[in-house]
């Protein structure tokens, strides 16, 4: 599905991402912890393309294809997802409109046929229902006075009528109280399948609660310095990170001897 | 004299075999000709120079064959419903299906010398301060225009339609006047439709007698090199409306100054505007709202949308006189530009001199958020479409303003297609 190879990537001249290479197979949930300011959010736009994210060395391929070739709107067409930490708010800009043009841009590119009005909006109303999502909110503009936990959910939404074969959720659970918080696991868990694959970028433990991830991984310091199951992620809410940089230096101190 | 004002003069007609029509024409003439056009050098005209169109020359006014007029016209407008439907075309108004209160300028002259007289010398006495050359030499020189005269408590229920047609470089001067009695209420959509490097220079006098309504919808529209001048002059009294959209898409050179006298109390204004521009066009919008009595209300919002080396300007004003106490005014300009070479100038104007008001403006000038077209991009949408997608977003605000949703939808559509232009 994914592979990240060594993959360095700088932000106005600073490195952020210094060799990092991941591995997402089909149906796999991957979780991405570590600390603040180590890449976890760099990640995810690198991924979905964003200007300004220079990848100075490395590579990510995508379902066989060179994912760093594309353009964002090439790389959503292919399957890929990025539910954003901060949904970008577009006055003017009728959300259900938006959401249309976005699905039917996606069927088009695939060679199916468009979505009318009628046949769009019944889908839509159904999945803002599942999501205990006021369906007014589509006849709103596209994120424009929505609250934190609207926006999230917004989110959600655009993932379940897209139908991406790879979700990157950047910290999705930030802003969120623990009954939308349920809500919007729910959302996700019901996307999974054996063929979908998500990586979950989070600072906290208890959103794997509710996302149960096959793989947990610590970015630190732009790179992946520990993979595990989930315990993992009980071990980082426990200990924090400082005993990661222990290891990691004591490892460095080795290697330069 | 300059060389613009001596071909102007030369080419435009004096209609009106009154001996008071006459005098007032020829008053006005004197007026022109002591005044002069205005120049960079006078305050609202700085932004707009009329070099462009001094370099042009003008074919005078002929003879139109008015059934092909039109029809061309009855093209434009579509299957809109219409109360009545007026054409501008060579200089000459032409009505079709007109409903009874409504006529031509000419007709007005010839048919009814003491109305015209009484129309013309009132707007001489408003016009008594004005050093605008293109004012007086409108007067001088108007060769029609449209006069609309509503009687009491009548509600026209569709709008009436004008379409101002010309394809070739003729220069005009029109002066409308168009006066709704109490209780009444009208809706004008006007579309200006001409091409060619043709010059249009419009007079609108507008009278709202108390508790009337007008819904006022302007299209510019006009091609590339056409050049349009215009002034309006609306007199408000007690509880009466205007609401006002002015879609200004079209034309190289296009300047309109709006001066609103809110006179009795509780009248409002809602003016609605829109700027496109790209290339080499020019937009110039001066907009004044003198608020002269207690209780009324203004709001000026403009959104303005350039490209290329296009130039546009926005100077809302709002004077607010001693006494106007519980007057309500406000003013927002919002601008985006396209690219590194067009330019906006944003002026907003408050003079308040009573003590109960409320009143605000705000003007901001920006670019296409990179951060919102990403986020469209990100879900599968063509760059192409999401910067078209994000603009309609920032200009819906005006045309979604328009209170006749089969107006709205019509506009959206005409604005939509000068956006698919522009990028």
């Amino acid at each position: 599905m994914l592979k990240i190879d060594n993959l360095h990537v700088e932000v106005d001249g600073k490195k952020i991402l210094k060799g990092l290479s991941l591995t997402v197979e089909p149906g796999q949930v991957h979780a991405v912890m570590g600390p603040n300011g180590a890449g976890k959010s760099t990640l995810g736009n690198v991924l979905a393309g964003r200007d300004g994210f220079e990848v100075i060395e490395g590579s990510i391929e995508f379902l066989g294809q060179d994912l760093l070739t594309m353009g964002p709107d090439e790389r959503a067409i292919a399957g890929l997802f990025l539910a954003f930490q901060y949904p970008v708010a577009i006055p003017g800009v009728n959300n259900a409109y938006f959401l249309r043009t976005a699905l039917n841009a996606q069927r088009v590119a695939r060679g199916e046929p468009e979505l009318d009005a009628m046949g769009f909006l019944k889908m839509a109303r159904e999945q803002a229902g599942a999501l205990e999502m006021d369906d007014k909110l589509l006849q709103r503009a596209v994120n424009d006075g929505f609250s934190g936990g609207e926006k999230k959910r917004n989110e959600i939404l655009q993932m379940a009528m897209l139908q991406p074969r790879l979700a990157v959720l950047d910290e999705t659970d930030s802003g969120l109280d623990i009954d939308a918080l349920r809500i919007v696991s729910e959302g996700v868990n019901r996307l999974r399948d054996a063929q979908r694959s998500m990586i979950v970028i989070t600072h906290y433990q208890r959103l794997l609660d509710h996302i149960v991830p096959d793989l947990v991984h610590v970015l630190a310091d732009g790179r992946i310095v520990a993979s595990g199951d989930k315990s993992l992620a009980l071990k980082l809410e426990q200990e924090g990170y400082a005993w990661l940089r222990e290891a990691d230096l004591s490892e460095q101190t080795r290697m330069a001897s | 004299m300059s060389a613009l004002l001596d071909k102007l003069l030369s080419h435009s007609s004096t209609g009106g075999t009154g001996a008071v029509v006459q005098q007032m024409r020829q008053a006005a003439q004197k007026s022109v000709l002591q005044y002069g056009l205005p120049t960079i050098a006078d305050e609202r005209w700085k932004y707009t120079s009329l070099k462009l169109l001094e370099r042009r020359e003008y074919s005078k006014l002929g003879a139109v064959d008015k059934a092909t007029v039109i029809r061309s016209a009855e093209n434009i407008i579509g299957d809109s419903p219409s109360a009545g439907l007026v054409v501008f075309a060579g200089g000459h108004c032409l009505l079709s299906q007109a409903p009874e209160w409504a006529r031509s300028l000419v007709d007005v002259l010839s048919d009814d010398p003491e109305a015209a007289e009484q129309l013309l010398s009132a707007d001489e006495l408003v016009q008594a301060g004005s050093s605008d050359g293109f004012i007086w030499l409108n007067l001088a020189r108007a060769a029609d225009g449209l006069i609309i005269d509503i009687p009491p408590g009548v509600r026209v229920e569709q709008p009436l339609h004008i379409v101002y047609l010309d394809e070739d470089n003729l220069a005009w001067q029109l002066r409308h006047h168009w006066k709704i009695a109490a209780g009444s209420s009208l809706t004008i959509v006007e579309h200006l439709c001409c091409t060619g490097a043709g010059l249009g220079n419009i007079y609108r006098s507008i009278d709202l007698e108390s508790d009337s309504e007008l819904n006022w919808l302007t299209m510019q529209q006009a091609g590339n090199e056409f050049a349009l001048l215009q002034h309006n002059h609306l007199l408000q009294q007690q509880s009466s409306s205007c609401r006002q959209w002015n879609l200004d898409l079209g034309a190289r050179l296009s300047r309109q100054e709006t001066r609103v006298s809110l006179t009795e109390k509780q009248a409002n204004y809602h003016y609605g505007g829109l700027l496109l521009g790209q290339q080499r066009q020019h937009r110039d919008q001066q907009v004044l709202v003198m608020h002269d009595a207690a209780d009324c209300s203004s709001r000026q919002n403009y959104r303005s949308v350039l490209a290329g080396h296009a130039r546009g300007v926005v100077n809302t004003a709002a004077r607010v006189a001693a006494g106007a106490d519980g007057s309500d005014v406000q003013q927002n300009t919002a601008s985006m530009l396209l690219s590194n070479t067009a330019e906006m100038d944003a002026k907003p104007e408050l003079e308040i001199h009573a003590d109960e008001v409320v009143a605000s403006h705000g003007a901001t000038i920006g670019q296409l958020d990179e951060e919102a077209l990403f986020y469209l991009r990100s879900r599968g949408i063509d760059q192409g479409f999401a910067k078209q997608m994000l603009i309609a977003g920032f200009v819906n605000k005006i045309v979604t303003g328009i209170s006749d949703a089969k107006l709205a939808a019509y506009a959206q559509a005409q604005v939509q297609q000068q956006l698919e232009h522009l990028l």
